[in-house]
């Protein structure tokens, strides 16, 4: 299959351990891939790099085999950018900017734009300085969906978006999905990336150290999080040694949380018939409450 | 070079551009058709007000150019676009330099038509030459303030950096102009600022010694804005 994206040993090292290092990614034709990981983890470097505006202390990157630093020029034909960071030129209206990028990309404004314009709900009229932060951030989605790239660049996509627009754009990272768009995108959102990515890579300072692929995803939503309150100590302390997989435990309140497979539960509510129980929840493990493991262990 | 880049930076710093073009015009006529000034206007005008009218356009679109669109990151829109960084430095350093000949071109025509319609007794030759080096001067300026810009992603270093060396250079100048009237010990002060280079006394006695005084002024502009172009293009960018 094709590669759209390969980087090699990238490396950019800004010292005290910031920075991305020694990444080696693999990104096919038509995948569509998150990235996830705190502020500061190094997500926004590593898409910095890709669009060649960072020139990497060691390895290299390249974009359907073009390097991105000293080609960046014609890997830019390939990409649709939203930048982490979203800040307008001095233009009167939103739509006097987009019209000047449609310029700079030499392209005119189409149906496609107006699709995008229509289904983002964006009010081109508006003075671009005092837009709303989620209506910069539609703009700035508009922006690069328009390329009708082979490849989108998306730093954190979802920020200030209400919830309705989250689902507009997971809706349209699915039909250009389905169009053989690769996408790359930004978050810590976990769950709106559990929608749209093939694979997830998890960042922590600088480092994948973790990823995420479907059937991770299948085993990882066979597990049950059940939160359990106990009315009295020895019911709590059965349930402390029947189960070892304790994610929290306050012995004070008689809480706890225990992570079973799906095929225990049955096991863990027969348990459960000889013990007073105050509250109890269950739920599905999503990727939140994994990495929220996966965070403590490593 | 981009043209559709080149428009868009035409039309953002039009009013900056316009205003002080407007004023140095009028200002330039003003001091040429009054009888009383006549005499005054080239160290008036070309010894002083010109270089430090024209070094707010320069200082505050030369940074707008590239820091400040870096700063902001609106130059991520530009740059997601399939443009060489070398591109468009050279389309800002492009608008940068035609806006300048736009501004000293008018003012030579100003000049001469005022200097005609007062009969205010200048020969044409040495309006258009006062204008030339006084074009000269705004080039380097404007090279200096292009290179801080080019090196800088922040406006605060690209303005602290350029836009304070420009501004040392005008006060220097005018400091120094008073060797003019008698105070010899300024004179020195006159070797320390670029603006001397402009050697408008010289080309008002139709001399010769100025010519290769700009060329100096033009090669400080040229170094200093291929200095600007390369920067930008081979460092790191926060976009």
């Amino acid at each position: 299959m094709n590669q759209m994206v390969n980087t090699v040993h990238l490396t950019k090292d800004y010292k005290k351990n910031r920075g991305i290092f020694d990444m080696n990614l693999q990104i096919k034709q038509g995948e569509v891939v998150g990235i996830v990981g705190k502020n500061g983890a190094g997500k926004t470097t590593t898409m910095r790099t890709l669009m060649g505006f960072i020139h990497p202390t060691d390895g290299y990157s390249e974009i359907r085999g073009l390097n991105s630093w000293s080609q960046a020029s014609k890997t830019k034909r390939m990409i649709g950018y939203v930048p982490g960071e979203i800040a307008f030129p001095d233009t009167k209206s939103g739509e006097t900017f987009l019209n000047n990028q449609l310029k700079l990309l030499r392209a005119s404004k189409d149906t496609y734009v107006n699709d995008l314009i229509q289904r983002f709900k964006i009010d081109l009229t508006a003075d671009i300085k005092r837009m709303s932060k989620g209506m910069k951030q539609k703009t700035a989605l508009v922006c690069a969906f328009m390329t009708k790239a082979p490849l989108l660049l998306l730093d954190e996509p979802t920020t200030g978006l209400d919830p309705v627009m989250r689902d507009a754009f997971i809706d349209l990272v699915l039909k250009v999905k389905a169009n053989g768009t690769t996408v790359f995108l930004s978050s810590h959102m976990f769950n709106e990336l559990e929608r749209t990515c093939d694979r997830i890579l998890f960042l922590k300072d600088g480092k994948v150290i973790d990823v995420v692929d479907q059937n991770k995803f299948e085993t990882i939503h066979s597990f049950q999080k059940v939160k359990i309150q106990t009315s009295t100590s020895e019911g709590f302390q059965k349930i402390l040694t029947s189960f070892s997989e304790t994610s929290h435990v306050n012995s004070e309140n008689h809480e706890i949380t225990v992570l079973i497979s799906n095929t225990k539960v049955a096991t863990l509510l027969v348990l459960l018939q000889d013990i007073e129980i105050d509250d109890i929840s269950f739920d599905t493990q999503t990727l939140d409450n994994y990495f929220e493991k996966e965070l403590q262990v490593k | 070079m981009s043209f559709p880049l080149l428009k868009q930076t035409f039309k953002s710093n039009f009013a900056v551009w316009g205003l002080v073009t407007l004023v140095m015009n009028i200002i330039l006529a003003q001091l040429i058709m009054m009888k009383q000034t006549r005499t005054m206007m080239a160290p008036m005008y070309y010894g002083m007000l010109v270089s430090t009218m024209v070094a707010l356009f320069v200082v505050i679109c030369g940074n707008k150019l590239l820091a400040g669109q870096v700063d902001q990151g609106s130059m991520a829109y530009i740059l997601t676009a399939p443009i060489r960084r070398t591109t468009v430095a050279f389309t800002q350093m492009i608008y940068m330099v035609l806006s300048l000949v736009g501004t000293y071109g008018l003012m030579a025509i100003v000049s001469v038509s005022a200097n005609n319609i007062a009969d205010a007794g200048f020969k044409a030759q040495t309006l258009v030459n006062l204008n030339i080096g006084a074009f000269m001067v705004a080039f380097a300026f404007a090279g200096i303030m292009f290179a801080a810009s080019g090196i800088f992603n922040l406006s605060k270093y690209s303005l602290g950096t350029g836009g304070l060396l420009i501004i040392l250079f005008i006060l220097l100048a005018i400091v120094g102009s008073f060797a003019t009237y008698g105070v010899d010990a300024l004179k020195d002060v006159q070797h320390l600022t670029i603006v001397s280079l402009f050697d408008y006394q010289n080309i008002l006695i139709e001399g010769s010694k100025w010519i290769s005084k700009l060329a100096v002024l033009g090669g400080i502009g040229v170094v200093t804005f291929g200095i600007g172009t390369t920067v930008f293009a081979k460092k790191d960018l926060p976009l």
